[in-house]
């Protein structure tokens, strides 16, 4: 106590003195930090007034600043696009039954990790389940088509048991199901890491006493292991509605094909469609601010709420 | 203790469960491997399932045979090495100075800094920015535009932080100056958590297709996965028109396409035991600090 207000007045009293002192001494950290905030400002800030030309009929002859103004005309003409809506109509729905599929099955697979009790196997099976989430999404893209599509193997084996071929990659109910399977193939074991070190910090003694009371194996896990694991629960599922709006790019690309884009077409794909591949730079870029601005505005919102639920933000 | 039935009974279920998701992980990789060592027609006749049928090497002998896919293998194991140690060094030396308690205008910095994390420009402006910086078609534009992962700085702070103080105490007394008491006391203290971040940024990058594919069109400077992309997908127009027979005659084998997949993958299988260790390690520090 006497140390903290001795240097406080020291602060206060030659505060400037000290800020030359430090910077004399430190100078070397500042000069560490000049590359790495050169490459924010190239990679992240340099492009941000870029956005205007959401607001401006791009021409790339002209350039950014020298493009005429046309003000909201884009977004207002996007409203209108059928595709622009069914892009986003496919955005929510992938989000949202990923959220309810996709969300439980982790920590369904972390429970049943957590109760098995042979050390070499429980390793054996991380090994394993971990391994899809190394493997890149054109990999998955490619092992998909020899699994699933007309002739591939899981319609071979629907066939010789006298079923007709599921068409999993070509009709829009079967390709969201398949969209679903593969994404959670994929995740499924590597999320279950945060579940299960959540599980480690358990404290033990609490499930001695209730095996002393006569607690079966199935209401531990019930009344023990998932209230202890609560909190992280609930903080993962607010991560996640936080991240509703925005979808990544690189699953539903692979995935997609001409025949289902109907339901396949997400906005960051139909970002990449229009904006680049037909290259209207400015209506690319109002869908990506649109969706930006909605993005920052969940992330914001379900910090909030964590904050009010669990006392703590997640930054 | 004597387990009650019903014990015996949930325990039976929850291995049954988790062998049952292990063998599914398990088993895409198992039957492309089997596909890729068969002989041609066996897989065209459906008879590959577990194990390789008619053992034959003719796929992999095409693939190594590929000129343009040996040239993307190499072109992007090199520019993972390059990738990877400029991301590590600038990660160091974004970190370090960051992980000090009493460094000045540290809250700004950070704030500059963990703004984008929520916030960018979107895919247009960030093609735009390559494009005025004249990158596009460039050997730095796969490596400068991600040298450098907030999410992995941050990693890199905390673990800075949570090293006690009194380390590089005495070598300040003794007069060394912040470069080398980083280099001389901190690093070699941090290997475990280098090897951590530099397996993020280089799976990152074997894996990472996006950007080559919004910004790379010369074929010589194709990354590995952008030309398994474009094989996949020349291949895949053919399965979807695959009721024209003339258009049989074009389709690559099956056995080949499953090859190069497996090609691909070599290196991250290489590397996976120690991956798996620094992965598992890295997400925990990531999860405990929030």
């Amino acid at each position: 106590m006497n140390n903290l207000s001795f240097s406080n007045a020291r602060k206060g009293h030659g505060a400037r003195h000290s800020s030359f002192t430090y910077l004399r001494n430190h100078w070397i950290l500042y000069a560490m930090l000049l590359l790495p905030v050169a490459y924010y400002i190239l990679f992240h800030y340099r492009p941000l007034p870029g956005l205007v030309i959401a607001f401006k009929n791009y021409n790339m002859f002209k350039g950014i600043w020298e493009s005429p103004w046309v003000g909201f005309k884009y977004f207002k003409q996007i409203l209108q696009f059928e595709t622009f809506w069914v892009a986003v109509r496919n955005t929510m729905v992938l989000n949202v039954l990923g959220l309810v599929l996709g969300f439980p099955a982790p920590i369904i697979l972390a429970l049943f990790l957590n109760e098995i009790r042979n050390k070499t196997f429980k390793k054996v099976v991380q090994t394993i389940i971990y391994l899809p989430h190394f493997i890149s999404w054109v990999i998955v893209g490619g092992m998909m088509y020899q699994l699933f599509a007309s002739s591939g193997l899981i319609n071979t084996v629907v066939k010789a048991l006298g079923g007709s071929a599921v068409p999993f990659l070509s009709s829009n109910g079967w390709w969201i199901f398949t969209y679903f399977i593969v994404g959670i193939w994929k995740n499924i074991g590597w999320n279950t890491i945060i579940y299960l070190s959540a599980m480690t910090g358990i404290d033990q003694e609490i499930y001695e006493a209730a095996r002393v009371d006569g607690c079966s194996r199935f209401r531990m896990m019930v009344s023990i292991t998932i209230p202890c694991i609560m909190e992280t629960i609930v903080i993962m599922l607010i991560l996640a509605i936080g991240g509703l709006a925005s979808i990544g790019f690189e699953q539903p690309y692979v995935m997609q094909n001409s025949v289902v884009m109907d339901v396949a077409d997400v906005i960051s794909t139909y970002v990449y469609r229009v904006g680049l591949e037909q290259a209207k730079f400015s209506i690319g870029t109002a869908v990506g601010l649109a969706q930006s601005v909605i993005n920052f505005i969940l992330v914001l919102s379900a910090n909030a709420i964590s904050k009010r639920i669990s006392g703590k933000g997640i930054w | 203790m004597r387990e009650s039935r019903s014990d015996r009974l949930f325990k039976a279920f929850t291995i049954f469960i988790v062998l049952l998701i292990t063998a599914s992980c398990l088993f895409p990789f198992l039957y492309i491997v089997s596909v890729s060592f068969s002989n041609k027609t066996a897989v065209m006749r459906s008879e590959v399932f577990l194990w390789p049928v008619d053992i034959d090497f003719s796929a992999y002998k095409s693939v190594f045979g590929n000129r343009s896919l040996m040239t993307s293998m190499w072109f992007t194991i090199g520019l993972t090495v390059v990738h990877t140690v400029i991301c590590v060094v600038m990660t160091v030396l974004c970190a370090y100075p960051l992980s000090k308690p009493d460094l000045k205008m540290k809250a700004p910095l950070l704030l500059f800094i963990l703004f984008t994390m929520y916030f960018s420009g979107g895919m247009i402006p960030g093609y735009l920015n390559i494009k005025e910086l004249g990158l596009l078609d460039s050997f730095w534009v796969l490596i400068l535009p991600g040298c450098l992962s907030t999410y992995n700085m941050i990693l890199m702070k905390s673990f800075f932080q949570a090293m006690p103080r009194e380390i590089e105490e005495s070598a300040y007394v003794d007069g060394a100056n912040d470069a080398v008491v980083l280099v001389k006391i901190i690093l070699p203290l941090s290997k475990a958590m280098l090897a951590t971040i530099a397996l993020f940024y280089a799976v990152g990058r074997w894996n990472g297709f996006m950007d080559a594919l919004l910004y790379i069109n010369d074929g010589d400077m194709y990354t590995i996965q952008l030309r398994l992309r474009q094989l996949i997908q020349s291949s895949q127009v053919s399965t979807l028109i695959e009721d024209i027979p003339e258009m049989k005659e074009d389709v690559i084998a099956e056995t080949v396409k499953a090859a190069c997949l497996v090609f691909s993958m070599i290196p991250v299988m290489v590397i996976y035991p120690w991956l798996q260790k620094y992965f598992v390690k890295g997400v925990m520090i990531g999860s405990v600090k929030g």
